[in-house]
């Protein structure tokens, strides 16, 4: 009985140690934003299958990555895109989105991953969306092989004097596309990925079903006597503009118990939704219901999370945070990058720097410009 | 004009005084207690000693006068009523708590907010004082009668009831500055100086506000004579006026005793400017640099932000960005039942349908 019991706990142990190690599993591709132009060959599978800039990923992401050639370099670029976004949304807040430099799988946002705050669940947000918007671009681009512009649409409405023309942004395969990439990785029942499953639906969603129409005049200088449209995704500051204001109104969630985590027959066996291909990593959707139940419950677009966000004022090994010390800020302003708050009460230095700038620029027949160089006096605040 | 029926129908007014207890240390403006609105004022009895926290000159002229510490009352209870009004968008928004400190512990410190509701308060008694000499129900004054049939050079007559603010003015000095002067008599404080100097900030408005309005006479207003007198203006503009001067105020030194002096800062210094800067009688000036309201503190009086409505467009004080310090904020769905669609059906009734409306209600979190 005994020893029964001791290989039982020795099973478990390695289990659980596993289980640790692999919950950030999902997110190592964000690294791929540090690798180096990698070779782009779209035809060779077997090369790019070995190679190093596939390392980040998972054994499926690979072979999503390498049946779908040309989308390693749209993945790249949108980890890119994620992170630039993700600091300029975030460079007037306490936490600015800090990322380290670790091109072979490390976490790139640290360990705030591991908790699950508002700031974790934009970060799974925006990478996704970059996902989904970068690669619905590059389909349209032509840089992916088995995807093209989205030419679905092809009858205009009544009574419209333009016609679908052009090249659409493929925003349904980079939608699925995602989905697929992902999600792969956030699968099991734990409360945590069904959070991030949610957020990255969010991310998605800000950017697949926002498209504008965008048109353009043919004909004897631009007469507009034909005038072809097609369907462009908003810019990505546009989309991170969004989430960004989902972030600020993101709610706090706990897992519903209503039990109807899925959908039951009579017999009391869960009834799986069976649908062609995609489906399977929905089935699994928890209920999220608001801690206070007075506020409303979030909806496809609303960003969740479930532990609330620290001060961010010091430094704080636990998520990877430097602390503000250091950090620049506006002596005028009330706002958060004011002074006041940024520096958590610990007051700031303020000093003095100089600036050359070119000034009083004049243009001389033909044709260069002359400028005059002037110094300037700034001032820079920095935190205590 | 809930004003009038206050400070004139004697007999409407509830003859009581709630429990005074004499807060001793904290309570600067203890006389702005007058204006809580629990709170109404026996002038009978006339026994104005058993108003707790008035100085003496203040229980002289109330003694002289008891009608006015109506009058004081309600000025109070304007002014409370206009800075709450005046700073509903804002991080602080003119909290009063119901002891005798009134707006608490946030009156211990020399900040913006504390000249504010000094010079709010000095304004509103000089407003509901001479609004009073106006209505008659002040038996030391009357209308001003400086132009009485005085012709103008544009060809109006000088007539009807112009408010005297001169008194409401001289009542307010008196009153309202009588606890700031004795304790500078005795401490010598920039502190006091600085109350005073914003209390003339609100009456100065007051009297800088003064507008003339005329009416026409003559067969079917044909205006052969108009007549023209001077009027106070609405509260409500005095109060947006001194919003504004709050937002301007001037930081003064706080080591200089006897005179205000602007605070140069470290650049002023660096680049000698703002050494000719005069302080103007109309500036609005304060000592302290104030907290910035985010985070609950209640030693300080201070209550946060959390579960304030804000506006989640836009970027005023109100938008939940600046008002949320950075927190985020909850949205809550609220159904409003209304009536609408209203028709008047002969005869004689009104038939409306019931509308249910859902918008979203944004709070900090």
């Amino acid at each position: 009985m005994q020893l029964t019991l001791l290989l039982l706990v020795l099973f478990i142990i390695p289990l659980k140690g596993q289980g640790k190690k692999s919950k950030l599993k999902g997110t190592r591709w964000w690294s791929l934003a540090n690798i180096g132009q990698p070779s782009n060959d779209l035809h060779s599978n077997t090369q790019l299958y070995n190679s190093p800039s596939l390392l980040p990923l998972t054994k499926r992401q690979r072979r999503l990555v390498s049946k779908n050639p040309g989308t390693i370099l749209a993945l790249m670029n949108g980890a890119r895109m994620a992170i630039e976004e993700c600091k300029y949304q975030f460079r007037n807040r306490r936490w600015n989105c800090p990322t380290h430099d670790d091109s072979h799988g490390g976490p790139i946002f640290g360990k705030i991953l591991q908790k699950g705050c508002r700031e974790t669940s934009f970060i799974y947000a925006i990478t996704t969306a970059a996902v989904t918007h970068s690669i619905a671009r590059a389909c349209a681009d032509g840089s992916i092989l088995t995807c093209n512009c989205d030419y679905s649409m092809r009858e205009p409405p009544a009574k419209a004097d333009w016609d679908w023309g052009g090249c659409s942004d493929n925003a349904k395969f980079g939608h699925k596309f995602s989905r697929k990439f992902v999600d792969v990785l956030e699968k099991g029942k734990d409360f945590r990925y069904m959070l991030n499953l949610h957020n990255n639906e969010a991310g998605r969603v800000h950017v697949s079903k926002v498209m504008k129409r965008e048109c353009k005049c043919h004909g004897m200088s631009g007469s507009c006597t034909i005038k072809t449209c097609w369907m462009r995704l908003p810019t990505f500051r546009n989309v991170g503009d969004k989430l960004k204001d989902r972030f600020d109104g993101a709610t706090k969630v706990v897992s519903g118990n209503d039990g109807r985590r899925l959908p039951k027959d009579n017999n009391g066996s869960v009834r799986r939704k069976k649908k062609k291909g995609k489906g399977k990593l929905r089935k699994n959707k928890f209920r999220f219901e608001p801690v206070n139940f007075n506020h409303k419950p979030p909806g496809r677009r609303d960003l969740v999370y479930f532990e609330d966000s620290p001060t961010f004022c010091d430094k704080d090994t636990s998520i990877d945070f430097e602390g503000t010390k250091g950090r620049e800020c506006n002596a005028t302003s009330i706002g958060i990058e004011g002074c006041d708050l940024m520096c958590c009460g610990r007051g700031y230095t303020s000093n003095e720097y100089t600036v050359k700038e070119r000034c009083s620029c004049i243009f001389h027949w033909c044709c260069h410009v002359k400028c005059e160089i002037c110094t300037r006096k700034k001032i820079r605040n920095m935190c205590n | 004009m809930d004003f009038n029926i206050l400070c004139s129908d004697k007999t409407w007014i509830k003859l009581f005084f709630l429990l005074w207890i004499f807060a001793s240390s904290v309570t600067n403006g203890n006389w702005m207690y007058l204006g809580m609105s629990s709170v109404a004022v026996d002038t009978q009895t006339e026994k104005c000693n058993t108003v707790p926290g008035l100085v003496l000159e203040q229980l002289d002229l109330c003694q002289r006068n008891p009608e006015s510490l109506l009058c004081v009352s309600e000025g109070a209870r304007q002014a409370i009523h206009e800075c709450q009004n005046q700073f509903r968008f804002e991080r602080w928004n003119c909290t009063t708590s119901q002891n005798y400190s009134v707006f608490g512990p946030i009156m211990t410190k020399g900040t913006r907010e504390t000249a504010f509701i000094y010079s709010i308060l000095s304004a509103g008694v000089t407003d509901s004082v001479t609004r009073a000499c106006s209505a008659g129900n002040l038996t030391d004054c009357v209308c001003d009668p400086t132009n009485d049939g005085k012709n103008s050079v544009e060809g109006w007559v000088w007539g009807g009831c112009s408010d005297n603010v001169q008194y409401g003015l001289e009542f307010s000095r008196k009153f309202v500055d009588a606890p700031e002067v004795l304790k500078h008599q005795d401490t010598q404080s920039i502190r006091n100086k600085m109350n005073i100097h914003n209390n003339e900030v609100g009456r100065r408005t007051v009297r800088d506000m003064m507008r003339l309005r005329c009416r026409c006479h003559g067969v079917s207003g044909s205006c052969e004579i108009q007549t023209c007198w001077k009027s106070l203006p609405k509260f409500s503009t005095v109060g947006a006026k001194l919003k504004e001067k709050y937002e301007i105020s001037v930081r003064i030194a706080g080591r200089s005793k006897r005179k205000l002096r602007p605070k140069k800062t470290k650049r002023h210094r660096q680049a000698r400017i703002g050494r000719k800067k005069r302080l103007s009688k109309d500036d609005m000036v304060f000592v302290h640099k104030s907290p910035n309201f985010c985070t609950p503190n209640p030693v300080k009086g201070i209550l946060g932000t959390e579960g304030r409505l804000c506006n989640r467009t836009g970027s005023g004080p109100e938008s939940c960005d600046l008002l949320c310090c950075g927190r985020g904020y909850n949205t809550q769905v609220v159904r409003l039942t209304d009536r609408c669609q209203c028709r008047f059906i002969w005869c004689c009734y009104v038939d409306c349908k019931t509308c249910e409306t859902l918008f979203d209600r944004h709070t900090c979190k």
